[in-house]
């Protein structure tokens, strides 16, 4: 069961330069940031009501972020939502054959997450998170 | 002044195959549809969830603002449309802050009046800001 967007992410050059617009200029505050090696990012969470907007500032040139700034610049790079229990809606989707990255949830900024293969829906990369708390 | 995010456009070339997957993936469901807003040359498509929707967008005519993008950015994640209050305030809060923000004019959801500020100003993101009355 899908209960809401948890949050958009903004694929960027610079996470200090996004911020400047999006913390700074909006006013949205962050709400958790990191370096997640395992996904080649610096990132950054901004509440915006009851969702967030993910800032996403590649490690290096060769990590999936990298490439997509590579490939098309900056913008929007995925679409996360929220779900009680990823890995009951992983073994649904496996079920209906659709598309994955991640055959196992794993721990991600937002909490216990997978990604759907773009292909499953028409371009459009898929996260969906599980919070810890 | 920026409270939520009201909605994300989803560009797409088959609106009835993208809104069967999002269905079958996800249990998102089209609540409703509507063809050429405001006279354009788009279909779309309204997927509630949580306190969002998620609008799927297919262009119908070869010309337009948004056939024209639409060209040359392919199917995907397209923009995000944040709530705010006050769109005049909102619009001469930004342009104040540097940012280029198109003039507010009525949205395709009754009752909306919208604002664009230009991908160069938000990190290659087309945001939309939305006021609803």
């Amino acid at each position: 069961m899908i209960e809401k967007i948890h949050h958009v992410g903004i694929a960027v050059h610079s996470l200090d330069e996004a911020l400047k617009f999006y913390s700074e200029t909006l006013g949205l505050p962050v709400q958790a940031s990191a370096t997640v090696e395992e996904q080649g990012v610096r990132a950054a969470l901004l509440t915006i009501g009851q969702s967030e907007i993910e800032l996403l500032e590649p490690l290096s040139a060769e990590s999936p972020v990298g490439k997509f700034l590579e490939r098309k610049g900056e913008g929007l790079h995925h679409i996360c939502f929220q779900t009680p229990d990823v890995g009951a809606e992983l073994e649904g989707l496996k079920a209906k054959g659709v598309e994955l990255v991640d055959q196992q949830p794993r721990k991600g900024l937002a909490g216990m997450i997978c990604f759907l293969h773009p292909k499953a829906s028409r371009g459009v990369l898929v996260e969906l998170a599980t919070p810890i708390d | 002044m920026f409270k939520r995010i009201d909605h994300v456009v989803i560009a797409t070339e088959d609106i009835a195959d993208a809104t069967a997957k999002w269905e079958r993936n996800l249990g998102l469901k089209a609540t409703e549809r509507v063809s050429r807003p405001l006279g354009s040359g788009f279909e779309v498509a309204r997927l509630p969830v949580g306190d969002a929707f998620i609008e799927l967008v297919q262009p119908v005519e070869e010309t337009g603002r948004f056939a024209e993008q639409f060209r040359e950015r392919g199917e995907g994640l397209f923009s995000i449309s944040i709530e705010v209050d006050d769109l005049d305030a909102a619009v001469g809060y930004l342009r104040g802050k540097g940012a280029r923000v198109s003039a507010p004019e009525p949205g395709i959801w009754p009752g909306s009046r919208v604002a664009r500020i230009s991908q160069s100003s938000a990190h290659g993101v087309s945001v939309q800001l939305i006021e609803r009355r």
